[in-house]
């Protein structure tokens, strides 16, 4: 549209637009006449104002939408770190439990056959280190956490077994730990460590002190509970568990110092509590810590969908400023269009005026 | 065409000025206020001192409805362009337009000090008029 071109007659050379309808709210002053050398200021002035405007606006522009591209880019690379978080807190890719202690326990006794003590130290810094990261490891450990005995029962049999030679069937156990061999071995190493521990009283007269008594006998209660619980005796498990842990006791009681009974009682009762309490605490701690990755992964996976929303939402606005952009362009392409037009009517204009005069 | 900068057009010549305030003027009188308001636009950027830029930008606007930008306008040009009776006016009769009586009152008191600092008796007759209930 020429609007310079279209205004001039009426605006410029006469003051005909103060009668022109005045809308209702403030009343303007009207405009005073402007000569030839005026409109052709006017017309300099909007000229230069658009073309600086319109580089002003476009190089704005650009800067706009190199920013969103950067935080763009931000915004994918924090997606791809938050879904690799949860990924990562979510992973059952990483030994379990067994396949976690079973690696602790190869490494530390590889390194022991082989005199690394060095190597073993650090290995077992390691595979820790690598098992409290583990959700696989504690999500199963959390599972298993009830039934401390058990596991208890298999880390029994694997000595036991290991004490006997035989070590495929140590290995088996790791990777079977329900097996009816762990429970074979279980029983075994029950057994051992009774005696072990009767005979280390026996021999010592009671001097070897309450703490060994009582793991001894814990074990052995332990023992009764996982024979009642495992049936592995049919029928009669229940009273051979039972059976178990009262000789348990009476074995132990029997052959320390009669004087000492009222501190081998106080010691075993302690010890039961001390191992509730453990399994209570080991259900707790991994229940902590599975709760904890499973907050990882809500925390990641949340991260994961705000980031992926920014991206959109960066997506969206580079594409409105590149639309933007583009209109600006061609409304100042139009504008400055219609004041070169403008300015060449009013040279014709002057030109013909001229031309009249002379 | 002559190849025209910035620094050749600014500060804007009185003509060009007004050259400019007429187009925005016809444009405005025939209820164009959209283009009126980019006209008086321009205007402001080479007249920011002249308080008709501000008073038609901020008629425009009110026109266009856009009752808050306006009275941001008129109390910019009040304060940019003084002494600026016009715009202090304006102001006056457009916070009393969105029912705020108390700040109006005050407006127009400083619409008749700028009237009184311009030595306009026009617009000193329009304020005594406003001021009647």
């Amino acid at each position: 549209m020429n609007v310079i071109g279209a205004v001039r007659p009426a605006a410029i050379a006469s003051t005909a637009v103060r009668s022109a309808a005045q809308p209702a709210g403030p009343s303007l002053p009207p405009p005073r006449a402007a000569g030839a050398q005026g409109l052709g200021d006017a017309m300099c002035m909007l000229y230069a104002l658009i073309t600086e405007t319109s580089g002003a606006q476009v190089e704005s522009r650009k800067h706009e939408i190199g920013a969103h591209k950067t935080q763009r880019d931000r915004a994918i690379a924090d997606d791809q770190a938050a879904l690799e978080r949860a990924r990562r807190a979510q992973s059952d890719d990483a030994d379990g439990f067994f396949g976690s202690i079973a690696k602790i326990v190869k490494d530390v006794v590889d390194d022991a056959a082989h005199l690394r003590v060095a190597d073993a130290v650090s290995d077992f810094k390691d595979d820790v280190e690598t098992t409290w990261n583990n959700p696989h490891f504690w999500r199963e450990l959390e599972s298993g956490a009830g039934s401390i005995a058990k596991v208890f029962n298999t880390a029994l049999a694997i000595v036991a077994a290991t004490l006997c030679g035989q070590f495929e069937d140590a290995a088996d156990m790791l990777k079977n730990p329900d097996s009816a061999t762990a429970r074979h071995y279980g029983l075994v190493g029950r057994s051992l460590l009774a005696l072990g521990a009767g005979v280390g009283t026996a021999v010592s007269m009671g001097t070897l002190g309450p703490a060994l008594i009582a793991g001894a006998s814990v074990a052995l209660s332990a023992s009764g509970e996982a024979i009642a619980e495992t049936r592995l005796l049919g029928d009669a498990s229940a009273y051979v568990g039972v059976g178990m842990d009262v000789g348990g006791t009476m074995l132990t009681l029997g052959m320390a110092k009669a004087g000492d009974a009222p501190k081998i009682i106080a010691a075993l009762r302690g010890a039961a509590l001390m191992v509730e309490g453990g399994g209570k605490a080991i259900a707790a701690l991994a229940h902590a810590r599975v709760a904890s990755f499973d907050a990882d992964a809500e925390d990641a996976l949340a991260d994961a969908t705000a980031a992926r929303q920014r991206m959109e939402q960066l997506d969206r606005l580079i594409k409105s400023v590149l639309a933007e952009t583009k209109e600006i362009q061609k409304s100042h392409e139009r504008a400055l269009e219609s004041l070169r037009a403008a300015m060449e009517i009013d040279q014709q204009t002057l030109l013909v005026a001229a031309g009249a005069r002379g | 065409m002559t190849t025209t900068t910035m620094a050749a057009v600014r500060p804007g010549t009185r003509e060009g000025v007004d050259a400019i305030y007429a187009t925005g003027h016809w444009l405005y009188s025939r209820e164009r206020y959209r283009d009126a308001a980019a006209v008086f636009r321009a205007m402001m950027s080479v007249a920011p001192y002249d308080e008709r830029s501000w008073l038609s930008l901020g008629a425009a606007h009110e026109q266009l409805g856009q009752l808050e930008l306006a009275l941001e306008l008129y109390t910019a040009g009040w304060l940019v362009a003084g002494p600026a009776p016009h715009c202090a006016l304006a102001r006056a009769r457009l916070l009393r337009a969105v029912g705020n009586e108390a700040e109006a009152t005050l407006a127009l008191d400083d619409a008749e000090i700028a009237a009184v600092a311009a030595r306009d008796d026009e617009i000193v007759e329009r304020i005594t008029r406003e001021r009647r209930p």
